[in-house]
């Protein structure tokens, strides 16, 4: 079990209210989460350097290196991910320095294809950048154990599936829109599918508190697009039947996350969903108010009041959600 | 306790701090009746507060298009934009001071603190717009804009606790000072953002960093991070902040850190050798000029220092983005800030492979 979120800022007021003295205060924060300062300054230093070195690597090539020689350009381009690649190759993979090692290898993959691109003039379809960058990171992915890894080749199936989309078969038509991210939500959810998965097996790597919360915002507002497309451009003369469809599937799809987050006494995630929901609300609101033909000054009152009532309710019941989780955990 | 021996509840804090001896029975006794959650307690955590954060934005924002599809806030009727400002400010002072003297939190108390939120930051944007018209003000050289902001801001301060509201008339305010500072005086904003790095530095080592300091402290560092963004980006022609050297800011940073460290030095005696370690390598950052680098390390340090999320999420932002600042600074050429950036990751690295290599020597002495 996680420590109680709140148990901290409870024994800081504790202190604050004079009922315990600073030596004691100290010793509370100092079991509640202690600051090793040298796992701190080792670790930041690791990624720090590493920032600092791919992103100078990133500058080396984008300067436009005109009497370079073609052949020298992508040679040295590709020295990076071989030199990383050959490194993580005699070194423990379990260890966060060769994690990191293998994520600038990654890193650098993209490198080398953007100079590829920009050696023999590829960029045409800008989707085959990215698409080729994810399919060829997707082994050392799979064998990583790195979450952020994995994160990097999700953006970029995402940024290589919607440029395909916008540069192939086009945005133009309403069902061509919805469909994009649709598709983009159903992926999304796939991979929200297999993390819960694998991370109810217990796989250690796996356990980050964040991958939740920010898969299901992923998932919400890939649905949320569409829906507000359908909410402030609907008309009666014109059904669109992938929109509705999307329409429908939202809330659907909410309570479901709901559910799961409820499950697993997850906040964070619970109220990423209360702010879909909210959303989804307030554009409802907002059409259903601009249908009336109202007065422009009471359509805006209404919108502020209306928006603030939504969004108070919601923040209570999860506030009430939160005093239950803490409790629970207080019987623990 | 849990299986593994972690703490997770008031219950495994209070037992263990009995077993190292820090409290008596009694007092454990005692602490029992303070520490768990108790019925009517307000305590929103960080994801409720920022959907009443989003919900408050969108309800402020229309609640001022319904005054200004009014005409209330047209400079025709000045006295009466004023009056209505006035009535607004101070009834949602009163109204928070009521609510706050209530015994317990009710769901009736969230809704009136959001709607006391939306109020007083249209009162206060009335109050400006009418003094302002009152004024017949036409020249941006004048300093009543920013004087008038910062004197809202602070008076308000201490009577309306919504962190909320403290935190965007502070930004407000603060923004606003800094682009009078930039426009008129020559050194003004580097002695603003020493002011301003004083004043993030002085509130996060303080022991209890808590609900009074915070929003202060987030306008300063939003309006801080602007200031190392645009000097980074807009440093040529006649282009903001161009007589701004942005090596001035990065030893301002060294200064300020410097002020930070060493009571954190202090504090933490058995880490001594090892934050000597980072702040020595943290000086040989200054020397690769990218301010808002510098500051997202400082604000990672104290987020670090003070475990508080609303800290490193900025530091955690600005990281990434100043570097992609540095990307479009026109002073320096993209090869020689690709081998400043190199140069400094490898010493970085090697760094740390040098005080990996002397604890590993430590600890075997």
């Amino acid at each position: 079990m996680e420590l109680d979120p709140h148990l901290r800022s409870r024994w800081k007021n504790l202190y604050r209210d004079q009922k315990i003295p600073l030596t004691l205060y100290r010793e509370g924060l100092r079991l509640l989460k202690p600051v090793l300062w040298d796992q701190w300054i080792s670790q930041g230093f690791l990624i720090l350097g590493s920032l600092l070195l791919g992103s100078g690597i990133l500058f080396f090539f984008a300067y436009n290196w005109d009497s370079m020689p073609r052949g020298a350009k992508l040679g040295l381009a590709q020295l990076p991910v071989l030199v990383t690649l050959i490194l993580v190759f005699f070194r423990d993979l379990n260890s966060l320095p060769t994690k990191v090692l293998l994520f600038l290898g990654a890193f650098f993959v993209g490198v080398f294809l953007a100079v590829f691109g920009q050696v023999y003039q590829t960029g045409a379809d800008s989707y085959e950048l990215f698409q080729g960058w994810a399919l060829l990171i997707f082994p050392l992915s799979l064998f990583s154990n790195f979450l952020p890894l994995w994160t990097l080749n999700l953006v970029l199936v995402h940024a290589a599936f919607c440029l395909f989309w916008q540069q192939i078969i086009g945005t133009n038509s309403s069902i061509e829109f919805t469909l994009l991210f649709l598709i983009l939500a159903a992926l999304d959810g796939l991979c929200l599918t297999l993390w819960e998965y694998f991370h109810s097996r217990g796989l250690v790597w796996l356990k980050r508190a964040w991958a939740r919360p920010v898969l299901y915002a992923a998932i919400l507002t890939s649905l949320l697009i569409p829906c507000s497309h359908i909410i402030m451009k609907y008309s009666p003369h014109r059904v669109e039947t992938s929109a509705w469809i999307a329409l429908f599937i939202t809330p659907v799809v909410a309570a479901l996350l709901a559910g799961f987050s409820w499950r697993a006494r997850d906040l964070v995630s619970l109220s990423v969903v209360a702010l879909g929901i909210a959303c989804l609300g307030d554009m409802l609101l907002f059409r259903f108010l601009d249908y009336l033909s109202g007065p422009r000054w009471f359509e805006h009152i209404a919108i502020s009041i209306g928006t603030l009532g939504l969004f108070c309710a919601l923040a209570w019941l999860l506030l009430r959600v939160q005093h239950r989780f803490s409790e629970e955990q207080d019987h623990v | 306790m849990s299986e593994t021996g972690k703490i997770t509840n008031a219950a495994d804090l209070l037992e263990t701090l009995l077993l190292n001896k820090k409290i008596s029975a009694s007092r454990k006794g005692a602490l029992e009746q303070e520490l768990p959650w108790k019925s009517g307690q307000k305590q929103v955590s960080l994801p409720i507060q920022i959907l009443l954060i989003v919900g408050a934005w969108i309800s402020a924002v229309m609640f001022l298009a319904f005054l200004g599809a009014l005409g209330l806030l047209n400079s025709s009727h000045a006295s009466f934009t004023l009056v209505l400002g006035l009535v607004l400010t101070l009834g949602a002072i009163a109204l928070f001071q009521v609510r706050e003297r209530g015994a317990e939190f009710r769901a009736s108390d969230l809704f009136l603190e959001q709607f006391s939120v939306v109020c007083i930051l249209a009162g206060k944007i009335c109050i400006m717009i009418a003094i302002l018209s009152l004024l017949n003000w036409r020249s941006l050289s004048e300093p009543i804009l920013p004087l008038m902001a910062l004197f809202l801001a602070v008076s308000t301060y201490p009577f309306f606790g919504v962190p909320l509201e403290r935190f965007l008339s502070m930004w407000g305010a603060l923004s606003l000072c800094g682009w009078h500072f930039q426009n008129h005086l020559p050194l003004g904003i580097p002695i603003f953002t020493v002011i301003l790095l004083l004043v993030i530095s002085l509130v996060c080592t303080k022991e209890a960093f808590d609900r009074q300091g915070r929003p202060l402290v987030l306008a300063s560092i939003m309006v801080v991070g602007s200031i190392c963004l645009w000097s980074q980006i807009q440093s040529h022609g006649n282009q903001p902040f161009a007589h701004l050297p942005y090596y001035t800011l990065s030893v301002i940073f060294l200064g300020v850190f410097l002020a930070a460290w060493i009571p954190l030095v202090r504090k933490y005696q058995e880490s001594r050798k090892a934050l000597n370690f980072f702040c020595a390598s943290f000086i040989a950052l200054v020397f690769l000029g990218v301010p808002g680098l510098l500051f997202a390390v400082l604000l990672i340090f104290l987020g670090t220092y003070q475990r508080d999320l609303l800290l490193l999420i900025p530091g955690g932002i600005l990281l990434p983005y100043s570097l992609s600042a540095y990307y479009y600074l026109m002073k320096v050429d993209l090869a020689t800030k690709s081998y400043y950036l190199m140069g400094a990751g490898v010493f970085l690295l090697i760094v740390r492979k040098g005080f990996e290599l002397w604890k590993a020597g430590g600890n075997e002495k």
